[in-house]
């Protein structure tokens, strides 16, 4: 698609937030859902309705705020659509959610207006900060490793991300394959590009930018196989799974935080699933020793069970672990198998439903039985 | 007891329109299969959450069977189909982490087929036997 190349410089984020301010001006959208900057220099989602105080938003932060963009929006469009026009920006693995939740009816898309940003990886919070403290702004870190081709310091699902760019969206702030100093808006819809036309935008055709993500894509199909070729080896039999889960204190962040696990009431914190305290004695004699918490394996196998099938990949529940367990590993292990099955990228289309929405009539045979 | 002495622990979830009919059947025309399953009536092979089935096996099952209508039977138009994504979603997870995954089946048994039904179970009784104690029992770390 056709989109228009805004010349940044050095003020890359005060581009964009000046682009973002002029939708604000123009009357475009009502309000801007997008990650702002705290006080510590972290970001988290929040609205800006006023288009002088569009500076604090930070588009390009490579960090995950806590909470996916993907739920923000669910908690306001779940029960009903929003009333104002809202632009919201997404990172690609929160688009991708976004599009399942969709599917999954607790996303209502009227009234919103999807801007996606390229995201060439994001840090782990703590690293983030470091980054901070040492005087460096994370995002010039972003743009030196794209340019360099390291990255080693992203969190491991990113390292891994197949997505580096929104597969689905009305508008695309992009900077893979785009010249330093250079910014790309890419028109997806129709929409987008009467936005941009109305903006007065000279509209072009960028070919390069393609050829430019397929060259990341290769590199990291080679590297996703091995990462998932060593968690296979690690999380084997009962007693890998175990070992994995040893440190878990069953706090159950990695649920709260996953953009999927959107259940209001979670099978996990029903009665069905808590054990009778006695148990916990009589189990297990013969070994002698009794670690307690043992819900954790069905916690989680049972929650990737659930998940897995449109669990796209973003790798929250690792950063949400207050334990360090590296989760991603298991989770992105199982989602890439039950996808693979269905031949199913969760968040490629609103059309297309989920493994569990639908059935064919003939299928899955060597299940049977 | 003996030390290496195995029963088998097996659940049945069996739809109540057709399979627990046929173990009905089964009953009433006396044939003999192992007593190894603990049947589970349910309204239809779609209600099965696979985290029961999970739960199963983690609190001791050594095998769980699984037994809906036969394709275009469902008494709720498609629940047996819902059933068999589900059940595949199982498998591939179980099969993912290395927990034999062939301690879960699915079969479709119509209301008629007593015999068959009992044919299954025996087989897939004999099938638990030869594979032995369930791994997810351990679900233990020993320290």
């Amino acid at each position: 698609m056709r989109g228009a190349l805004l010349e940044t410089g050095e003020e890359t984020r005060r581009t964009i937030n000046n682009f973002l301010s002029r939708l604000l001006q123009e009357k475009m959208v009502d309000a801007i859902l997008a990650p702002i900057e705290t006080s510590t220099g972290l970001v988290t989602p929040g609205f800006v309705t006023n288009p002088e105080k569009t500076h604090i938003i930070d588009v390009l932060a490579p960090v995950i705020p806590g909470v996916a963009m993907a739920t923000v929006v669910s908690q306001i469009t779940h029960e009903k659509p929003v009333e104002k026009r809202l632009g919201v920006i997404l990172k690609p693995c929160d688009i991708r959610a976004l599009v399942e939740l969709v599917k999954f009816q607790q996303v209502n898309l009227e009234n919103i207006y999807l801007i996606g940003v390229d995201c060439y990886g994001t840090y782990p919070v703590i690293k983030y900060k470091e980054i901070l403290e040492k005087g460096n702004l994370p995002v010039e870190n972003v743009f030196e490793a794209l340019n360099k081709g390291g990255e080693t310091e992203f969190r491991d699902s990113c390292k891994v991300c197949l997505n580096p760019v929104p597969i689905y969206s009305d508008l695309c702030i992009g900077y893979i394959g785009i010249e330093k100093g250079k910014l790309f808006i890419e028109a997806r819809t129709e929409k987008g590009e009467e936005f941009l036309r109305k903006l007065g935008f000279k509209l072009l055709e960028l070919k390069e930018r393609n050829r430019a993500v397929a060259e990341i894509l290769r590199e990291r199909e080679t590297k996703r196989e091995k990462y998932f070729g060593e968690a296979e080896k690690e999380l084997n039999g009962m007693e890998g799974i175990n070992s994995f889960f040893e440190d878990c204190i069953a706090c159950h962040n990695c649920m709260e935080v996953c953009p999927i696990c959107f259940c209001k009431e979670c099978f996990f914190d029903s009665d069905r699933y808590s054990y009778v305290n006695q148990n916990y004695l009589e189990w297990n004699p013969l070994e002698g020793t009794v670690p307690m918490l043992q819900a954790k394996v069905q916690f989680h196998v049972g929650r990737a069970v659930h998940m897995a099938s449109s669990c796209v990949h973003c790798g929250l529940c690792e950063q949400a672990c207050p334990q360090d367990i590296a989760l991603y590993k298991l989770f992105g292990l199982i989602a890439r198998n039950i996808q693979r099955i269905f031949n199913y990228t969760p968040g490629r289309s609103v059309e297309e439903k989920p493994p569990v929405q639908e059935f064919k009539e003939e299928e899955l045979k060597e299940f049977i039985g | 007891m003996e030390k290496d002495y195995f029963e088998p622990v097996i659940v049945g979830f069996l739809c109540r329109w057709c399979a627990a009919a046929a173990a009905d059947a089964a009953g009433t025309s006396r044939l003999h299969y192992p007593p190894n399953i603990r049947p589970v009536r349910v309204n239809c092979s779609g209600f099965i959450d696979p985290v029961y089935i999970l739960r199963a096996l983690l609190e001791g099952a050594d095998g769980v069977f699984v037994a809906g209508c036969r394709p275009g039977d469902c008494h709720y138009v498609d629940g047996n189909l819902k059933a068999r994504r589900r059940i595949a979603i199982l498998k591939e997870t179980l099969k993912t982490l290395g927990l034999e995954d062939q301690r879960v089946v699915f079969e479709y048994i119509s209301t008629s087929e007593g015999s068959r039904y009992a044919e299954l179970v025996k087989k897939f009784t004999e099938k638990i036997r030869g594979l032995g104690p369930s791994p997810l029992k351990k679900k233990f770390l020993t320290v």
